[in-house]
């Protein structure tokens, strides 16, 4: 959980649409009262006013004093839906109801919140762009009596990444331009296999050779002893978002492949290695890569 | 971002992923829809009893529409469908009648619930459905009114509760009655908020559309054939203008200019009439014909020529009249006409005219005379018709205008008719059943006694030719509502009035008009008052304020048949005949009655009387030390308190410097002790006066003893 406790006094509290029909209607009962002079119907007219007037207190008090958390959220790829979850306590013995997230332009679905107890509030929005995300017209909302009036509580901003969608249709290169590592001595040696063209003349054992005739070579644990995948700006054809979704899926196809992967964006040089961390650094820089004008028409 | 309605969509999104409402089937009666459902009953059961039986057809069907499929041609089946039955019901009921009206707005809601499928449209379904239960309230009262208002009150709060979205929280009673018994806590507990409002909203008088008049709306334009203004028709029958469905409509708006008179004083002057046929009084053809420059051959064109005529005019008032049309000639000056506007001018009989009938809503400046003497001579063609009297009607009202006349010179008869109206036990009715015959007027002073302004003014004209006085019958509208903050008055039909004017030889011809008066007495009297009141006829005196002398004397005639619950009074009429001119309108008076005359009472000062967390004492002196005596007081009369119990006549009470005085201190009396004079008056401190008092005369010069009560009457209110 990282946030913060947030408590606000300004609450801006306006009537909705159905809050809007009952004053007009409680305005057509006192318009309709003072022409005829009917007591019954002032009374009527006020005791809906007095609802309304009382709905706009509970609903502001409903709001004010909900304790709040917002994790961090995950990042998504862009096209994904982000989901921003949150933590409503309360700590007053209130019980609170109807309490939503919105961000102006989606709602989450509305919980309520025993007294005393704490609720999840999650909402999910669309992502189409990559890139780092700020929410910040983010606000807990309710209407809670009545829905009469609608009261909002503005919540700092959360940062978001959005991964860029992976994309494009080519192959991971097949081979490594160069190696990886030029070094001869292997840290973690695995044993011997059968030479298959191509090999570097000085991995053969000539030890084995010596013996048997057959030609083996030694074969070496993880990246630094074999061939690292350099996936590389260069290589790939298109505009700068089809370079990056292509450099995207490469990432992710080269980590579910267990290889050894290194991402080079021009100017920025990310030494091979694999897993999570790994996946997580090229997908970043992919997501915040600024491409100046030049280098993306190349 | 976070505008009202952007909310409900986004709390419909929220609800239902789909992002869109939930769609019932097209014959679907959802929980949504069905508390809407209920309150539109509730709306269609409060104006049950005023609706015609085949009103419930169209009714009936629009809320079966709710079945239509959902398509563009539904909607413009409804629409269709409201059309022909505004159409059938103005047909019927005619256009503007409250049962088309009624039917309309009915029908509207219905088919605006059958069409509504979302909360919005639900909301506003619900909220309308509201207003027109108020409007059906209108003619109930009571408790099932009250039972209306908290049905609709609880019912609207369901509609908006079971908006609210489920979250997770609540639980199932958040179904059926549970809903309707959440509403009523909630209802509950903005009582007390309600009953604030409801005590301290200001109310203002009277229609809207006063006010809105009063500020240039334009004044209702119609000519009713039915109903037209005053003396159209040329005859005035007594009791034909009694106040009905349209005594609400507007006259005309005057603005003033400087001050507002009270509006007791206003006599906006209208026909005139003269011949009377023992039924009905007739103006001339010149008025009926609406022909302007005949009627001013007799009249003044210029207001000064008239002005020259007048013995004297003083109190000039300047005010700006609106006028709805009426189809006559009468600008409706007030009594008298000091200056007049364009294409208008004087008739012989002081109303101010225009040159041709008032056919749309005009507006002029005028300005009148309040107090005048009009002195002239009286033409011998007009002494005569404003003597003629038929020979053949009202014998009674004839025969006792001929005794009258013995009684000596003009003012004298007059009084003694006065009297006779203010003795006679009659009474002014608004809604009353006139008689009719050709004895009417005979069957209405000595029998029925009870009738409007026409009847008393009628009759009036008739005793006073009986007894060789001239005078004539003057119609027109006396007082208006005086807009709050504003110097405009609006002047209703409900205000019509009819008044006397006899022609006295100094004076000229003079106004008469009987003067009620109405005071108000507090409850815990009105035991006394009534008891008395059927033993005898209870006096009433009304005097000047801080004066003994009372200005006039007349008779308590109807007793309030309520209590007025803020203040604890009751309200009585006593009619007092006015015949010295010695009452004002609006004259602030005090009034008294004489309701027993109590001899041999004990009083004491009412200063000496004292208020203790046990009630009412005094201090008594015994022995040079000051004793507690609790007493009864029975009444306090002036400065006088009756005393029932607790005291003897020979007993010596403080009367002052209780301040300083404790029980059983020592008190040095300073001077001798005055046994046996009433409200003893020393002064010093540390005084006491001897307050014993027996046997205080009736009366009451002195302020001796008891004459009953002694309420503050507002003023003179004349009908």
């Amino acid at each position: 959980m990282i946030g913060r406790y947030v408590r606000v006094r300004s609450l801006p509290l306006l009537p909705t649409t159905a809050g809007t029909y009952w004053l007009l209607a409680v305005l057509a009962l006192l318009a309709t009262a003072i022409n005829y002079a009917n007591n019954l119907i002032f009374a009527l007219a006020f005791m809906l006013l007095a609802v309304w007037l009382q709905a706009a207190a509970s609903c502001r008090r409903n709001l004010a004093t909900v304790g709040w958390q917002v994790d961090l959220p995950r990042p998504v790829f862009a096209g994904e839906s982000l989901s921003i979850v949150g933590a409503l306590t309360d700590r007053r013995g209130h019980r609170r109801y109807g309490i939503a997230l919105s961000t102006g332009k989606a709602n989450s679905l509305p919980v309520g919140v025993a007294a005393d107890g704490e609720a999840t509030l999650s909402l999910a929005l669309r992502t189409d762009r990559r890139g780092a995300l700020t929410i910040a017209d983010l606000a807990l909302v309710s209407c809670h009596p009545l829905g009469l009036w609608r009261a909002r509580r503005a919540l700092p901003a959360v940062e978001a990444l959005v991964y860029p969608a992976p994309g494009g249709a080519s192959p991971l290169p097949a081979r490594a331009m160069r190696s990886a590592h030029r070094q001869t001595a292997a840290d973690d040696f695995q044993g011997v296999r059968a030479h298959v063209p191509g090999d570097p003349l000085r991995r053969i054992n000539w030890r084995v050779f010596a013996r048997s005739g057959e030609a083996v070579v030694n074969a070496f644990d993880g990246g630094h002893g074999g061939d690292a995948l350099w996936l590389e700006w260069e290589t790939c054809r298109g505009d700068t978002e089809t370079r990056l979704a292509q450099l995207t899926r490469w990432v992710l196809e080269a980590e579910r492949s267990g290889r050894e992967y290194g991402l080079r964006l021009f100017g920025k040089v990310l030494p091979p290695a694999r897993g999570h961390l790994q996946r997580e650094k090229c997908l970043t820089s992919l997501a915040l890569c600024e491409v100046d004008s030049q280098v993306g028409r190349r | 971002m976070s505008s009202p309605s952007s909310l409900n969509d986004a709390r419909w999104s929220a609800a239902h992923p789909d992002g869109k409402p939930p769609t019932p089937g097209a014959s679907g009666l959802t929980a949504p829809a069905a508390w809407p459902l209920a309150l539109t009953a509730l709306a269609l059961l409060a104006h049950a009893p005023m609706l015609p039986l085949p009103a419930w057809l169209p009714l009936g069907l629009a809320l079966a529409s709710r079945r239509l499929p959902r398509r563009p041609w539904a909607g413009g089946l409804r629409l269709a469908g409201l059309l022909v039955c505004c159409t059938v019901a103005g047909q019927v009921f005619g256009w503007l009648s409250s049962d088309a009206l009624r039917l309309s707005l009915l029908a509207t809601l219905a088919l605006k619930w059958a069409e509504s499928r979302s909360q919005r449209e639900y909301a506003l379904v619900a909220a309308a459905a509201c207003v027109a239960v108020a409007v059906g309230l209108l003619h109930w009262s009571g408790g099932v009114g009250l039972l209306f208002v908290v049905l609709s009150a609880c019912l609207l709060v369901a509609v908006y509760s079971g908006f609210s979205p489920p979250d997770g929280s609540t639980t199932p009673l958040h179904k059926g009655l549970g809903i309707l018994r959440e509403a009523a806590q909630r209802l509950l507990v903005t009582l007390p908020l309600a009953a604030v409002l409801f005590l301290f909203f200001p109310r203002i008088p009277g229609p809207l559309w006063d006010i809105g008049m009063t500020f240039g709306l334009p004044l209702p334009a119609s000519i009713e054939k039915s109903n037209q203004g005053l003396g159209i028709s040329g005859r005035l029958k007594p009791g034909q203008t009694q106040t009905g469905a349209s005594d609400g409509q507007a006259v005309l708006v005057a603005e003033f200019r400087d001050w507002v008179p009270p509006t007791s004083l206003l006599y906006w002057r209208g026909p005139v009439f003269y011949d009377f046929d023992g039924q009905e009084w007739r103006l001339d053809a010149d008025y009926t014909a609406g022909n302007g420059r005949r009627i001013m051959q007799a009249g003044w064109r210029r207001s000064a020529d008239f002005r020259a005529g007048l013995q004297s005019a003083s109190q000039e008032v300047h005010y700006r009249i609106r006028l709805t049309p009426h189809g006559g000639l009468w600008l409706y000056g007030l009594d008298l006409p000091a200056r007049l506007t364009t294409e208008s001018f004087i008739a012989a009989d002081w109303q101010v005219l225009a040159h041709l009938p008032v056919r749309e809503e005009i507006s002029y400046e005028l300005s009148s005379w309040l107090e005048w003497t009009a002195g002239g001579e009286l033409l011998p063609a007009l002494r005569q018709r404003a003597l003629a009297l038929p020979q053949d009607s009202n014998p009674r009202l004839r025969a006792f205008g001929a005794a009258l006349t013995s009684a000596g010179d003009t003012d004298t008869v007059l009084q003694q008719a006065l009297a006779t109206l203010a003795n006679g036990g009659y009474r002014v009715r608004d809604r009353f059943t006139p008689p009719t015959g050709a004895d009417a007027l005979d069957t209405f002073w000595f029998e029925t006694r009870e009738g409007n302004a026409e009847f008393f003014a009628a009759s009036f004209v008739v005793l006073m030719r009986a007894a060789g006085i001239p005078a004539r019958l003057v119609t027109g509208y006396r007082g208006g509502k005086l807009m709050a903050l504003t110097d405009y008055v609006l002047v209703k039909r409900s205000h019509a009035h009819a008044w006397v004017e006899i022609w006295d030889q100094g004076k000229g011809w003079r106004r008469v008009d009987p003067i009620d008066i109405v005071f108000t007495v507090p409850q815990d009297e009105l035991g006394a008052v009534r008891t008395h009141m059927q033993a005898e006829a209870l006096t009433v005196e009304v005097l000047a304020r801080e004066a003994d002398a009372p200005l006039a004397t007349g008779r308590l005639t109807v007793i309030d048949n309520r209590i007025d619950t803020a203040t604890g009074t009751v309200r009585m009429k006593a009619e007092v005949p006015n015949d010295t001119q010695t009452l004002w309108p609006n004259q602030l008076v005090e009034v008294r009655m004489l309701l027993e005359t109590r001899r041999g009472a004990l009083v004491v000062p009412d200063a000496a009387v004292q208020q203790g967390p046990d009630g009412a004492f005094v201090y008594v002196i015994v022995d040079h030390h000051a004793v507690v005596r609790p007493v009864r007081i029975e009444r306090i009369v002036g400065e006088l308190a009756i005393v029932a119990e607790g005291v003897t006549p020979a007993d010596e009470v403080v009367s002052e410097g209780h301040s300083r005085l404790r029980p059983d201190a020592e008190v040095r009396l300073e001077g001798d002790p005055v046994p046996g004079g009433p409200g003893g008056d020393n002064t010093g401190a540390g005084n006491t006066g001897t307050g014993n008092a027996g046997g205080a005369a009736s009366g009451r010069a002195g302020g001796a003893a008891s004459e009953g009560a002694g309420p503050r009457g507002e003023a003179p209110r004349p009908r």
